[in-house]
């Protein structure tokens, strides 16, 4: 085999077998690197177990562990007294069935509206979740910690006062129907649980570029804390999803009459999954 | 035509027999690796950590006393659920499709269309702005007129480019614009009809909730005062 000395010979060219030497191992390290990533977001789901199991073992209260065959009796009767709770608070909030698909606001025990799901996907990781931790993230109201939407919360038209009536009779407001975005609704809750909600009828050009702009923004922001994760040797972090349809008009409802701080009972019984 | 497809041909079996096909395989088996790899440790981890959570099971009488006291407890809190509903007739008003709905219990009396608030934010310069918004929450029913007056205040007349008159001055009673009742709820908003029934399920309003005249009726007969108004 050739040898290629740089300091002997800085003039003449680099042989292609270098090159070739070096695309080889450049391909390797990325994959290696890559493979390491994908195993290290692969156990993101455990981490999350331990750490929610580690919450429950600083919790104050401990919660009586009751046998899997009453699990569905245990988990509704949770989610009834988590309502009765909920129904305490003085503002809006917000109730997810996953048991019959429906998601709907309550002010004080009354149910002010509520609809069915056109489509809903749970994520494994929370069916799959033994009722010890799953009475620590849904047996009462948790609030929400942030969201991020693509409807406006309130549709405010800023109008200046005529002069004269003269004035105020040419410029008569024309009622119209409020400015209507396409909806897309992400809630982060405190339980680190995250709801995203879609509007069901995505048709028009606009509507499609605001759905990839809307979860394209989210998987990238993903991406980017694991990626940081993963370089600064921390653990990686993982959201349990739940995603689901609504028409659009429900969607502005529910979320123009929800609080600045809501609170959400969300009920999900593993016999009905 | 036949000359491309042999061309063709002897393209591939070139990179079937060349040092390629030994690269194609092993990129195959990378991408391979990087799916399964990654997927068996997921489902091995989290069924490792979930196995530690097993309950053991209890013998059948343990369970079936168990079933019942958590049956029995389900009907307590649904009972406790039911009290909340108002036993009277309440109104729940959807400010964003512009909708009444009017209950008896669960029981649905009326659903019709009405008018909220505009959401326009007037603004006379720089001293004086209003937000013509329907305020959302829990109301009660305080007071019931028939034939009522608007004593119209300053944005009336501001938005009208009219000069704001004094507080008591007669130009500010105006009779026969709110509809036959109106039902108040509060700080200055009220349920009302309108001469505008053509606007009615369409945001026109400055934070009142107006009805068709059918509809109003029906509300001023079945509300009472103190009974309970839901918007949201």
């Amino acid at each position: 085999m050739k040898t290629w000395n740089w300091f002997t010979s800085p003039s003449t060219p680099i042989p292609k077998y270098i090159f070739s030497e070096m695309i080889k191992i450049t391909f390797y390290a990325v994959c290696a690197l890559l493979l390491t990533f994908l195993i290290y977001m692969s156990l993101a789901p455990m981490v999350e177990i331990r750490q929610t199991s580690r919450h429950i073992q600083m919790d104050s209260v401990p919660r009586k562990q009751l046998p899997s065959e009453v699990s569905a009796l245990n988990r509704e009767l949770t989610f009834k007294q988590a309502l009765l709770e909920l129904s305490q608070e003085d503002s809006i909030g917000l109730i997810v069935n996953l048991n019959d698909s429906t998601i709907g606001i309550s002010i004080h025990g009354v149910v002010l509206h509520s609809t069915k799901t056109n489509s809903l996907h749970i994520d494994p990781w929370l069916t799959r979740l033994p009722d010890a931790l799953y009475l620590d993230k849904f047996s009462r109201p948790v609030t929400i910690s942030s969201h991020r939407s693509t409807i406006i919360k309130e549709p405010i038209v800023v109008r200046e006062a005529p002069k004269d009536p003269l004035e105020a009779a040419v410029n008569a407001y024309q009622p119209d129907t409020l400015i209507q975005n396409p909806a897309f609704l992400q809630f982060d809750m405190e339980t680190n649980v995250r709801l995203l909600i879609e509007q069901d009828m995505t048709t028009t050009w606009l509507d499609r570029k605001t759905r990839f702009a809307f979860f394209n923004a989210l998987y990238m922001g993903n991406l980017k804390v694991n990626l940081k994760h993963f370089f600064t040797w921390r653990g990686p972090a993982y959201t349990p999803e739940i995603r689901m349809a609504l028409p659009a008009d429900d969607m502005r409802a529910i979320y123009r009459a929800l609080p600045s701080k809501t609170s959400v009972v969300i009920y999900l019984n593993r016999a009905s999954t | 035509m036949r000359y491309t497809l042999l061309q063709l041909s002897s393209g591939f079996k070139e990179i079937l027999t060349s040092k390629k096909r030994r690269n194609i395989g092993l990129v195959a088996i990378t991408a391979l690796i990087m799916i399964v790899v990654p997927k068996v440790i997921q489902k091995a981890s989290t069924a490792l950590v979930l196995s530690t959570y097993e309950t053991t099971p209890l013998d059948s009488l343990q369970l079936s006393e168990t079933k019942a006291s958590l049956t029995a407890d389900i009907a307590k809190q649904d009972k406790k659920l039911n009290a909340k509903i108002p036993s009277a007739h309440y109104l729940v008003i959807n400010t964003a499709d512009n909708e009444f709905t009017l209950y008896k219990k669960n029981d649905i009396i009326r659903k019709d269309k009405c008018s909220t608030g505009s959401y326009i934010l007037l603004k006379n310069g720089d001293q004086q702005e209003w937000l013509f918004k329907t305020p959302k929450g829990e109301f009660n029913i305080r007071g019931k007129t028939t034939s009522p007056v608007w004593k119209k205040p300053d944005w009336a007349f501001v938005e009208a480019g009219l000069p704001v008159p004094a507080i008591n001055a007669s130009s500010r009673y105006e009779y026969g614009v709110l509809g036959d009742y109106a039902l108040n709820l509060g700080h200055g908003y009220l349920i009302h009809g309108t001469l505008y029934q053509r606007f009615l399920g369409l945001p026109v309003t400055h934070g009142c909730i107006r009805l068709n005249d059918e509809n109003l009726e029906l509300v001023y007969k079945s509300l009472n005062t103190n009974s309970k108004v839901y918007i949201f």
